[in-house]
């Protein structure tokens, strides 16, 4: 990728570029200030924020992203539990992302409209735009993978190995596409003195964040996936077009990004074969997007026209946003509501919600500090509690009220 | 005041090393001379005995006359030129060693929490101190001498200082290879490494004949690369040493980094990983940073004190001559009293009465009648006895059969001793020595008709053990054999004699 000498204050596109990003973030600063909190957030905040560094160390689960995690200890230790300080962490990786983002593509492109165009879709793919926002490794994870590729254009090896580590620690299925990228780095720019710079920093850095609560791992805590190719990869990229589109630019290109997602699929199917560990299954394989649009920019760089479907598909991104809740927890986007709500009409009532609701509340509870609540439990469907809160209606239940958007009502047992 | 005796190991591998002339850089000394002195240090405690001047004074009067020559001496040893380390590095070398030296050593002047079964070398020394045995060529005889100081507590401290010296000799090793900061870090990262600063406050032999078998290689590795063949003479004095030392086993958690590996393994592992890091001098620093702090409670718990309640309780309640087979160890060092672990004599108990395990089955192999000199039984369970038949009448076992295992656990010939509670998991192969003609063949085990148990199989069992020379069972109440044993000790001919918390002795009638 050839190096952009032109001073990025005088270049229109560049500017706009770093205004869209800009305005990025702050849609992501905004979100993460009004959303309420997720369930896998608040699992993640109840099982490794809140309890003492020595569980936090000795657990394992798949949703203890272990650098987000410890970030997150050391922020709410500061700022307190709120679902804001929870997120902060995840804010400063999409600040990386961003900042990351517009170096790749200033160099990917130089001052031209496909510029801008590849940072929307990069800041506002839908697989992507709510992990910014939301107290999980992903944003983290991204912003160090997307920072070690901008290393890798300044040849800075020891900053894109430990990049790439910490992005390991922050969320283990980046294993796969930092191993391809250093790999693909090391064969094609024939590296073999640097190696220890672009291996040993980020291997290192990744074994002392990550080796103490994996001991702790076993088989059943990989569970999380799809079991088949095609199904895992609609799940992330969404639409199957772009997988067609994706397919074409790695044969068009043929390049580090092509060779990088060949081998990561390869070796997401050498796993899945030999060890029958599940195909990534939506936001396990959030990665291969940003590489997926990095390609696709390279590919079509070379292409007169091609700011005009690139700005096409960033509009669509854009039309398809859904600030107010998230496409994979839409049911938990009333979570803050549906508690006060609770708080207000039923604040002594034993209160039971259907999994995997009660996380959430539960840890508003704890948040709000509510002792004259007891506990909200999982919802026993034999033993119903005098207030319910359901995913859907049911027969069993009478409806007392219904949020939405998430669809989630508060029921009585009908009887 | 028995890390004293260290310092008469170096003073006589110092005097050693100079009187062959040897050539080393300044910082190779120390660790050689300390190794080389180890086995002499063995020797002169041998010599001392044979004198009958196996004492504290004598001990302290040695080392003072060898301390004395080796200062007199002080230049015997040559020094080859070499470039210092550099002061920043010196003073971080520094630092660390002595910090983790002191580590251990407050770690070693605590409780005993050496574990009951990798005690020999202790136990063994404690039986000498006693004078109940005689000293060999080996850890017995340095721990022994230890022993002089301030008994059972003075054997940590003076293996503690094998950690500090074993580390210089690595580093000494390296910095002929590796620059200055990688070779300090990577020295670092050895003895930080669980397994070392666990053995370090433990009394059993495992830093001393790692020592020895490292300077072993290390100094024959100089003296192919300084062309000094002299150095061939201390390289054989610790191989033989060290190959004494062999069997001292041990077992250590290798913590996070060298885990998966044998305890072993951590020295060429580390200086792998010191060959491969050279050029990131921070990764070696952050992994040894970060595994001496894995090894810390509260995420790696701190060793536990050794019992030594059981052993007092064999102290207390069994004869001087006893032999007790315990279903656990027992902290050797700290009785006078002899016990042993074998899992043969617990084989035996449980053939007695364990339903997988008694002879209760025979297969009866049917054969043509012709003579034969060799005979082959299939590994199938375990056999217990083994009896050729001619005609109904079974042929007399003959001392001129030889009985081979051909595959399996134990040996063959328990299955040709007539005792039923020993027995077998093998393929047997008989010679009779001479052609012999039979037509059936008896195998009596856990495979084939059950033909039920014989008669008095807990007794032949106690029997058994008796015979073997044991004289006490000590069962403990959440073990496989204290109910068995308490419910039908008339059965046994065992009678209890005490109990102390959970753990109950018997003595075979």
């Amino acid at each position: 990728m050839p190096r952009i000498s032109l001073p990025w204050t005088r270049a229109p596109w560049i500017k706009s570029a770093a205004a869209l990003l800009g305005a990025a973030f702050a849609y992501y600063v905004w979100r993460a200030a009004t959303l309420s909190i997720t369930t896998d957030e608040a699992f993640t905040a109840t099982s490794f924020v809140t309890p003492p560094w020595l569980q936090i160390l000795t657990t394992y689960d798949a949703n203890h992203h272990f650098l987000h995690s410890y970030l997150c200890k050391l922020v709410t230790s500061v700022f307190g539990i709120a679902p804001f300080a929870l997120r902060i962490p995840a804010l400063l990786g999409a600040a990386l992302y961003l900042w990351s983002a517009w170096r790749l593509t200033r160099t990917l492109c130089g001052d031209s409209p496909v510029m801008p165009a590849l940072c929307a879709l990069l800041a506002f793919h839908p697989g992507l735009v709510d992990y910014f926002s939301l107290a999980r490794g992903y944003s983290l994870a991204l912003g160090l993978l997307l920072y070690a590729l901008a290393e890798t254009n300044e040849q800075r090896w020891r900053r894109v190995s430990l990049a790439l580590g910490l992005a390991v620690a922050a969320n283990a299925v980046f294993i796969l596409p930092a191993a391809t990228w250093i790999a693909v780095t090391l064969l094609t720019r024939r590296l073999w003195n640097q190696a220890d710079s672009l291996i040993a920093p980020g291997a290192v850095a990744a074994f002392i964040l990550m080796i103490v609560p994996v001991t702790h791992a076993t088989e059943a805590n990989f569970y999380f996936g799809a079991g088949d190719f095609l199904t895992s990869m609609q799940t992330v990229f969404l639409y199957p077009l772009t997988l067609l589109l994706v397919l074409a630019a790695a044969l068009y290109e043929r390049g580090r990004l092509a060779l990088t997602l060949a081998l990561t699929l390869a070796g997401l199917a050498a796993l899945h074969f030999a060890k029958g560990l599940p195909w990534p299954q939506g936001r396990t394989g959030v990665y291969l997007i940003p590489l997926a649009i990095l390609l696709l920019g390279q590919a079509s760089a070379r292409w007169r026209w091609s700011a005009l479907p690139l700005a096409a598909a960033a509009v669509f991104c854009l039309a398809t946003l859904t600030p107010t809740y998230t496409r994979e927890w839409q049911f938990d986007s009333n979570n803050r509501e549906v508690f006060a709500y609770l708080q207000s009409h039923y604040p002594t009532t034993p209160i039971a919600a259907e999994p995997p609701l009660f996380n959430s509340l539960e840890y508003y509870r704890r948040l709000h500090a509510v002792t004259a609540m007891p506990p909200i439990v999982k919802l026993d469907p034999a033993h119903p509690a005098a207030v319910n809160i359901l995913l859907a209606p049911n027969p069993q239940f009478r409806e007392l009220t219904r949020f939405q958007p998430s669809g989630v009502l508060l029921a009585a047992p009908a009887k | 005041m028995s890390p004293l005796l260290a310092l008469a190991a170096l003073a006589l591998g110092w005097l050693a090393l100079g009187v062959f002339h040897i050539k080393l850089r300044a910082d190779e000394r120390w660790p050689a001379a300390l190794a080389v002195g180890t086995p002499l240090l063995a020797a002169l405690v041998l010599l001392l005995v044979k004198l009958h001047l196996f004492r504290r004074t004598p001990l302290l009067a040695a080392t003072a006359v060898l301390v004395g020559l080796a200062l007199w001496r002080r230049r015997g040893i040559l020094l080859e030129d070499a470039p210092p380390l550099p002061r920043p590095i010196l003073t971080l070398c520094a630092i660390g060693l002595l910090g983790l030296s002191a580590w251990a050593g407050y770690n070693a002047f605590g409780p005993d929490t050496t574990p009951p079964g990798e005690d020999q070398t202790f136990a063994a020394a404690a039986q000498i101190f006693r004078g109940a045995a005689k000293p060999h060529w080996d850890a017995t005889a340095l721990w022994s001498a230890a022993f002089q100081f301030n008994g059972h507590a003075a054997v940590p401290p003076l293996h503690a200082v094998y950690l500090p010296a074993l580390a210089l000799a690595f580093l000494a090793f390296l910095r002929r290879h590796l620059p200055p900061l990688a070779a300090v870090l990577a020295t670092l990262l050895l003895a930080t490494a669980p397994a070392f600063q666990l053995f370090a406050a433990r009394s059993g032999a495992q830093l001393v004949w790692l020592l020895c078998l490292f300077t072993a290689l290390w100094l024959a590795h100089l003296a192919g690369r300084t062309s000094q063949p002299r150095l061939l003479l201390p390289v054989l004095l610790l191989a033989v040493f060290a190959a004494k030392l062999h069997s001292i086993g041990g077992d250590a958690p290798g913590g996070y980094l060298f885990g998966w590996f044998p305890w072993l393994a951590t020295l060429p592992l580390a200086a792998l990983l010191a060959w491969a890091l050279q050029r990131q001098p921070l990764c070696l620093a952050a992994l040894a940073a970060f595994q001496f702090a894995a090894s810390l409670p509260p995420l790696t718990p701190p060793p536990q004190p050794t019992s030594q309640e059981t052993a007092r309780f064999l102290e207390s309640d069994t004869p001087a001559h006893a032999l007790t087979w315990a279903e656990h160890p027992v902290a050797g060092a700290w009785t006078t009293r002899r016990s042993t672990t074998d899992p043969a004599l617990l084989l035996i108990l449980q053939s007695a009465w364990d339903e997988n395990l008694r002879p209760a089955r025979q297969r009866r192999q049917f054969v043509t009648s012709t003579l034969r000199r060799t005979f082959f039984i299939e590994h199938s369970g375990r056999i217990a006895e083994v009896r050729f038949y001619r005609n109904d009448v079974e042929l007399p076992r003959n001392p001129a059969w030889r009985v081979r295992n051909l595959d399996g656990e134990a040996a063959a010939t328990l299955a040709f001793d007539n005792s039923p509670v020993t027995g077998c998991h093998c393929a047997i192969g008989i010679d009779f020595g001479a052609p012999v003609e039979f037509d059936e063949v008896r195998i009596s085990g856990t495979e084939g008709e059950y033909i039920g148990a014989p008669k008095g199989l807990r007794r032949a069992a106690t029997l058994e053990l008796k015979r073997r020379g044991i004289t006490h069972i000590l069962a403990w109440e959440k073990g496989t054999l204290y109910g068995e044993l308490s419910r039908n000790a008339q059965y046994w001919g065992l009678r209890e004699v005490g109990s102390r918390d959970a753990a109950h002795l018997f003595t075979l009638d």
